[in-house]
């Protein structure tokens, strides 16, 4: 099966310093395939990247094996890549409905005279989030006082329902407690199992291993190559991530896997 | 308690604060007045300070709910009267009116174009234009005044721009209502509305999501300067003149009747009514200062303890409202 999106050889410059040496990346449809990394391994910028936010100052982007640049973050999300960031994904002080639909209002009538369309908003946004098996006392409940894994599910929800083909999600669990993450995790899943080719960032190895199916470590810039499913163990994951050596010796002085 | 039960409401309606405080000022303004501030005749000359602060207010609320400022306003507003009078006093008011609302176009225009394209905050540029523009207005009259003739001032187009009374209030204020009604719509019904406050509320989450961030901030400038600039040419219409001072010091006006009446200055919330309350709040002090004879050199001191004062009580009220 071919992928959806294909990064080759990506490189990213900020002046002097090197953020991205030559980085490959793909991810198909139906998979969760992870991005793995230390803090400052590059995960960000390499996401901004193939969302349309940053453009590469090498490399290329393959959208359905077509070479594609990215002007803008909007250029991506019209070729199906949506993503959904860990602290920007929502505004806290507007409502889950408003939020759900910002940038794409469902308007009604002619123009100048167009306005949101606030009930069909409100309806979809109603049924779009029980499908994900969260009941909103109501659409016009502010987003800020939703826990953290309701606002990441809020968030996927949104990006799939405008069809996404890529879901990009960002650290999505690196906030959360234990029963949030297992939620967003089996959202993961569930968006996964609808045919969506899911890119998981996360620096958690167990969150990775939960639901990856390929994994991909970044480490200082570069990528260490990418594992399947069964080829690799929590280890040796965090090991790639961490650079081996220095890790090994605080494990042993901690005695224990870290 | 019954008390506790409004404390949803308040949490939720960030107006009602300066609407309690607008209350409780007009019943000791009316009752220590002796009848010189409660009468229809300063109501009408509120109302018609109320008005053109208050299409300030409206504009400038535009724009913090982007998380932007605009404090050029006060120049703005200068600018628009001096349009309007240079041209009534040739042409149709109605002309001299729409001039006035280009000028304020392309100062908001000004403004949005530097501050999205240098990424410069906007508290500098709008002062930098807060200066530029009024030294623009004073080299334009020269330190005389611009005026329409008396025999010019007449006409239905010269009645409805501000230059006439109707029930008792200067049609300043019929403009005001538009404005609101119009804005109001804008921002709760219209997908514009929608960006506006995401924006505001986060500008990389909205950016993010696809929403031109650059375009709708110029937007908010570019209403804000037309607002201001078209209360600026009906202040002229009443009073049929204008010096290069015109609108000094207003710029502030604006920005506190906005915050008083709920607009957060880091942007993504905003209260159109409130801040409409707020400038009746204080044009309503203004007036009282003035009727009750305080002297002239106490008059800002005494307006800015009450506006110190309204602020604290505000928050107060808010703290309270949220505390379980």
């Amino acid at each position: 099966m071919s992928a959806i999106v294909e990064m080759r050889n990506i490189t990213k410059h900020f002046g002097h310093v090197i953020a991205l040496a030559g980085v490959s990346f793909d991810v198909k449809a139906g998979e969760c395939h992870c991005l793995l990394g230390d803090n400052g391994a590059g995960k960000s910028t390499f996401i901004k990247i193939m969302s349309g936010v940053y453009k590469p100052s090498g490399g290329e982007v393959l959208v359905e094996g077509t070479p594609t640049l990215f002007q803008s973050p909007r250029d991506a999300m019209a070729a199906g890549i949506a993503t959904v960031y860990q602290d920007l994904a929502m505004i806290p002080l507007m409502s889950v409905s408003r939020n759900f639909w910002m940038g794409r209002e469902p308007e009604r009538g002619v123009w100048p005279f167009r306005t949101f369309d606030t009930a069909k908003a409100d309806d979809i946004t109603v049924k779009e989030m029980r499908k994900m098996g969260i009941s909103l006392r109501g659409p016009d409940q502010a987003v800020g006082t939703l826990s953290g894994g309701e606002r990441q599910t809020v968030a996927i929800a949104r990006a799939v329902y405008f069809g996404a083909k890529v879901l990009i999600l960002d650290e999505p669990t690196s906030a959360l407690g234990v029963r949030q993450t297992a939620n967003v995790l089996s959202t993961i899943d569930r968006v996964r199992k609808q045919g969506i080719g899911v890119v998981f960032i996360t620096h958690n190895v167990r969150h990775a291993l939960a639901v990856g199916d390929r994994f991909t470590v970044l480490n200082r810039g570069q990528t260490l190559g990418t594992a399947e499913r069964g080829t690799v163990d929590a280890a040796a994951l965090q090991d790639m991530m961490a650079g081996g050596q220095e890790l090994a010796l605080l494990e042993a002085s901690l005695g224990g896997t870290i | 308690m019954a008390l506790s039960a409004a404390k949803p409401l308040i949490r939720r309606h960030t107006e009602i604060g300066i609407f309690l405080i607008g209350a409780i000022l007009i019943v000791i303004f009316a009752s220590t007045s002796d009848g010189r501030w409660a009468n229809l005749y300063n109501i009408g000359t509120i109302m018609q300070v109320t008005a053109t602060l208050g299409l300030m207010s409206l504009g400038v609320a535009i724009v913090i709910g982007t998380g932007e400022i605009d404090i050029s306003v006060g120049s703005t507003f200068g600018m628009g009267a001096l349009a309007h009078l240079w041209l009534a006093a040739r042409v149709d008011p109605v002309f001299a009116a729409l001039a006035a609302i280009v000028v304020g176009a392309a100062i908001g225009y000004v403004n949005g174009w530097l501050v999205t394209r240098t990424r410069t905050p906007s508290l500098i540029i709008t002062l930098g234009t807060l200066m530029i523009f009024r030294g623009i207005a004073i080299a334009l009259t020269d330190g005389f005044s611009f005026s329409i003739p008396y025999a010019a001032r007449n006409g239905w187009t010269y009645f409805l721009l501000g230059g006439g009374d109707v029930f008792g209030f200067n049609t300043a204020l019929f403009w005001l209502i538009a404005a609101f009604a119009v804005l109001l719509v804008v921002l709760k019904a219209m997908p514009f509305g929608n960006r506006l406050l995401a924006v505001g509320g986060s500008a990389d989450s909205a950016h993010s999501r696809g929403v031109r961030v650059d375009r709708i901030k110029l937007s908010a400038f570019v209403i804000c300067g037309i607002l201001a600039a078209f209360a600026g040419a009906l202040e002229a219409g009443k009073l049929g003149f204008a010096d290069g001072s015109m609108g000094r010091l207003m710029e502030l006006q604006a920005i506190a009747s906005c915050v008083l009446g709920g607009c957060l200055l880091a942007g993504g919330r905003i209260s159109l009514i409130g801040a409409l309350m707020g400038a009746f709040v204080l044009s309503s002090i203004q007036s009282y200062l003035v009727v009750t004879g305080v002297q002239p050199q106490w008059f800002i001191l005494i307006l800015g303890l009450i506006v110190v004062g309204a602020a604290y009580g505000d928050k107060s009220l808010r703290n309270w409202a949220i505390r379980k």
